[in-house]
């Protein structure tokens, strides 16, 4: 037998998403050490997986007045903290013909009450601030949403926590839970891309694993029931609208159209679905079209542009009930398992939003420090994030888009990092401006091992090319600084345009399919890349045609 | 505008179709709405790599009738194995004389050619500097191979293909390494990957003492007994020179393997093609599209379901003005070239309509894989045609339309490695049918004429 592995740490968090990030960065601003695991990379769950909407709580405003509030204050914090993950686009709340006008009073009054500003607008002062929403419009009221890029949130808060001596271990996942008696001492863990067995010792656990937190409680015998609804999304190639676009009214389906960067989202669908079917979502072709038709309201020219993705998550609802069903949260739920269940060292922390988040991680970390007997308060709401930091000393500077890019992604700081010679300043990605140097920036700052990683922290492969050009050249500075061998990066490609295909597969027509036969004819046609898993076969072993 | 024929799309398919209606002596047009699939094409031409079912083909003539038995509703079947074979030499012979030498085995088998990634890929004609290997890949005599990585050039990546070529089996006993080699003419253009690209190197290649500076480093990390993967970087028309220039000069046996796009070995053919058919009197309109065609039913008492004859086709650019033909090639491209249509609910050809050979559901159009064994299957989709390459509307064949390249169904150019022999064959066979309609309606001409 190997030897297997130990780390010790104080508290160790399962899930990298937004609340385990958050976490991470709350815990290492305390002064207490703690490992971060999760199964896949950072943000690859439900957290990457929606509209990126930075809310102003209007939409729960007039249903759900406390998670308005809580969504306000977080706007609030956030565009603080994470000015470089955030865009302050606001939003458009509209109500369109087949809408009642009568709901607006309504919904300025519930907004008033939860603290969230609100303008109403005439038609045509609408369509001024926004040229591409529906003409047809009877009312608008402008309020304080705005864009907030997951990914780069929970990148930043991994490289805070760094900085502080916390650490991460992605492609790493809980087998079982360690425990003597009634109290949870570790876990057993894998990392699923080398196959290596080791085992984390903490004082404290915390499950921040979203849906899958249900399988972490099951390690410890405790029923969590989990309540997986699925919520798939569209993104088109150009950037449609500038302010993000509602309907007023109740919360319905594909009735959010969000800008991000280069492109347009509209969602979501909601369908309950099995909980065993959770890592295996697919969007059907009804949504599809459902979230063509609908999103066409908000913003008519969407029907005629070129949809580049489909994609699902799922909203991690819990039922805090006696477990029939009646009692579902979509608010935080935090569970003290010594308190609820008896078992010490482990608490889970479970349902939310991506607004929410830090403000989860600040509920369980207090809970966590008072347990080991920290004493520090939280300051995640007070302290920048390190992109997030603006430099003041305002220098006339020479614009290079690629640096301008790069610091709407990562902040000033760490921009100014990057290899600055001819070959770290060359583009690698025109669609979304990433350079060598950025690239070098991710893969060893940024935990980046693959080129979907890297997608997650620098967009690249995201814009309307969908990396088919640049993920070759990306592919070949994994052998530059990631140390990967030909085969390994050949295979690193290979691996990109598996998991983009599952994306445009839903969406296969017009110039999706265009663009996937010509990817195609490339790496297959040109290139041959299938042969890359068949290179040890002898010719003569293969399967000839003779007469 | 009138023409004896006219051809709607401008890949090798229409190329094809054009030099050898020209050839018989007839006003011929292409409509040519940009660049063609050659721009991403390894510049070889494929005969026939694979059968439908995943089989390797090690000669394509041994095995074709077996073959067109097996697989009756392949172009291939419908053109036949003289013809196509016909049409292959033909255009060897052609490009040829063009100054693109097109070299094959001697008995006629495919060959492998390395590819980018550093895998082998079958074709049937190669260029002159494309080493090819044996398909019995065990009688190879390489002894040693040398990668060139060209410093800075990101669309071309040595190490990768070093790095997958060592696992193949058959080269246990060649030592492989890659090394790298700086072009001094960069050093201006360094900063953005836009100005980097094959073609950009291509150019500074067009300067002499750039070659012969490069020839010199080449001879530095090279002997003669070496087989010197170089990436696709001499020009257009000029390539072949600088690459035999390059050889005088170093004495090395060179493999030239294409880049990302653009491909320099693609467009070579691209463009040779392009001053064939100018230099010998064919009208080219590039830049343009054929929106539609006004079609007239043909009462014929032998066809129930009747026939049309295409009467004249508009363009984009020429808007009300028509461009008339006693024949007309269809040779417009698949999804990418839009010469056909993936709407959400259905198939479409875009100009005039025709019928498709599929009717089924979306779903069916992909694998759940993308780089699957099976490959896709919306390569197989394309236009329903007769036996004639004819295609149809509404069931009713047109009958002085052919169809040929990329548009038809029933083949999957990539998995089968055969879609340039299919665009070349389609296309000659096409011209062939068109020069028989000529001649009987000639024939027809002159019988009326004598009855008058």
């Amino acid at each position: 037998m190997g030897k297997v592995t130990r780390f010790n740490t104080e508290v160790l968090i399962v899930g990298g998403g937004a609340t385990g990030t958050s976490i991470m960065r709350d815990c290492a601003l305390r002064g207490i050490t703690c490992i971060l695991l999760d199964k896949g990379d950072i943000a690859s769950g439900t957290t990457g997986r929606n509209h990126g909407l930075l809310h102003s709580g209007a939409r729960y405003a007039v249903t759900d007045s406390e998670s308005a509030r809580e969504c306000i204050q977080e706007n609030k914090i956030l565009k603080h903290i994470a000015r470089h993950c955030i865009e302050d686009t606001s939003g458009l709340f509209i109500t369109l013909p087949e809408d009642d006008l009568d709901f607006q009073g309504t919904f300025i009054n519930a907004c008033a009450s939860a603290g969230i500003d609100t303008q109403r607008l005439t038609p045509q002062q609408a369509i001024d601030l926004e040229p591409n929403v529906n003409r047809s419009l009877l009312g608008a009221v402008r309020v304080p949403d705005g864009t907030l890029d997951p990914f780069r949130l929970c990148a930043s808060n991994v490289l805070d926590a760094k900085n502080h001596g916390a650490q991460l271990l992605t492609y790493s996942m809980v087998q079982s839970l360690l425990r003597i008696g009634d109290r949870i001492i570790g876990a057993k863990c894998i990392n699923t891309r080398t196959n290596e067995q080791f085992e984390v010792y903490a004082q404290e656990i915390i499950n921040a694993a979203g849906i899958w937190g249900k399988n972490i409680c099951h390690y410890a015998d405790l029923n969590v029931q989990m309540l997986p609804a699925k919520g798939s999304l569209l993104v088109f190639e150009h950037r449609i609208n500038d302010l993000v676009i509602n309907r007023c009214r109740k919360p319905a389906d594909a009735d959010i159209l969000v800008p991000g960067d280069s492109i347009s989202l509209i969602g979501t669908t909601s369908e309950e679905i099995d909980y065993k079917n959770i890592d295996a979502l697919k969007t059907s072709e009804k949504e599809v079209n459902i979230l063509i038709e609908e999103g066409a309201k908000l913003a008519p020219i969407l029907a005629q542009t070129r949809v580049l993705r489909a994609y699902a998550g799922v909203r991690p609802l819990v039922d805090v009930g006696g477990g029939d069903g009646r009692n579902i949260s979509r608010g935080i739920v935090l569970l003290d398992h010594e308190q609820r269940d008896g078992l010490a060292g482990f608490s889970s922390i479970l349902g939310g939003k991506l607004m929410t988040s830090r403000l989860m991680a600040e509920m369980t970390t207090d809970l966590i420090a008072s347990k080991l007997g920290n004493t520090s308060g939280c300051t995640t709401h007070l302290q920048q994030l390190p992109g997030s930091v603006v430099n003041k000393d305002n220098k006339p500077q020479k614009t290079v888009f690629t640096t301008k890019a790069a610091t709407h992604r990562h902040g000033e700081t760490a921009v100014a990092t990057f290899d600055q010679s001819t070959k770290g300043k060359s583009i690698v990605c025109e669609c979304e401006m990433v350079s060598v140097g950025e690239i070098e920036y991710a893969i060893k700052q940024l935990d980046v091992t693959n080129l979907v990683d890297l997608r997650r922290r620098t967009r690249l492969g995201m814009g309307s090319c969908q990396g088919e050009l640049c993920t070759y050249r990306a592919s070949s500075l994994f052998c530059d600084f990631a140390n990967c061998s030909g085969n390994e990066s050949s295979k690193l490609l290979m691996q990109f345009f598996e998991e983009r295909w599952k994306g445009i597969k839903p969406v296969l027509f017009g110039d999706a399919l265009r663009e996937a036969e010509f990817t195609y004819w490339l790496y297959e046609g040109l290139f041959g890349a299938t042969d890359i898993n068949k290179l040890g076969e002898k010719q003569q072993d293969k399967e000839y045609y003779e007469i | 505008m009138k023409f004896d024929s006219i051809i709607i799309g401008g890949g090798i398919a229409g190329y094809t179709a054009g030099l050898r209606s020209l050839e018989a002596g007839l006003k011929t047009a292409i409509i040519s709405n940009g660049q063609s699939a050659l721009h991403f094409s390894s510049g070889s031409i494929d005969l026939l790599s694979h059968t439908p079912t995943g089989k390797i083909i090690r000669n394509p003539a041994a095995i074709f009738d077996k073959f067109t038995d097996e697989f009756p509703s392949h172009p291939y079947s419908k053109v036949g194995k003289d013809t196509v074979f016909e049409s292959l030499v033909w255009y060897k012979n052609l490009l040829t004389t063009a100054g693109i030498p097109l070299l094959q085995q001697d008995n006629g088998d495919n060959h492998l050619r390395i590819t980018p990634l550093g895998t082998l890929k079958s074709t049937w004609l190669s260029q002159p500097y494309v080493q090819q290997l044996p398909m019995r890949l065990n009688e190879h005599v390489i002894k040693r191979i040398v990668v060139v990585q060209i410093d800075d050039f990101r669309d071309f990546n040595a190490k990768m293909v070093t790095d997958n070529l060592i696992q193949i089996p058959e080269f246990n006993d060649v030592e492989i390494t890659h090394t790298s080699v700086a072009i001094d003419g960069f050093s201006g253009l360094k900063r953005n990957a836009c100005e980097l690209r094959s073609i950009d190197i291509a150019r500074i290649l067009s300067n002499e003492s750039e070659v012969e500076a490069l020839a010199t480093k080449l001879s530095e990390i090279a002997t003669p007994n070496d087989l010197v993967i170089l990436p696709a970087i001499t020009g257009n028309g000029m390539g072949l020179s600088v690459l035999n220039k390059l050889h005088a000069l170093t004495n090395l046996t060179f493999h030239e393997v294409p880049t990302m796009p653009p491909s320099m070995l693609g467009i070579r053919l691209e463009e040779t093609m392009i001053d064939l058919f100018i230099k010998r009197g064919g009208m080219l309109l590039k830049g343009d599209q054929v929106t539609h065609g006004d079609m007239a039913e043909n009462y014929s008492s032998n066809n129930s379901n009747g026939e049309l004859t295409l009467k004249r086709i508009y363009t984009r650019n020429l808007e009300t003005m028509p461009l008339t033909a006693d024949n007309y090639i269809f040779a417009s491209g698949s999804f990418f070239n839009k010469g056909l249509i993936a709407h959400h609910d259905k198939l479409q050809e875009p100009v005039f309509n025709l019928d498709m050979n599929s009717l089924e559901a979306r779903s069916t159009w992909y694998n759940p894989q993308f780089f699957a064994a099976n490959s896709q299957p919306f390569l197989s989709l394309g236009i329903k045609t007769n036996h004639n390459f004819n295609p149809m509307l509404k069931g009713k064949v047109v009958k002085n339309l052919f169809c040929a390249g990329s548009n038809l169904g029933g083949y999957d150019p990539i998995a089968e490695g055969c879609g340039s022999g299919v665009a070349i064959s389609t296309g000659y066979h096409a011209a062939n049918q068109l020069l028989q309609n000529t001649k009987n309606s000639q024939s027809q001409h002159i019988t009326s004429n004598n009855l008058a």
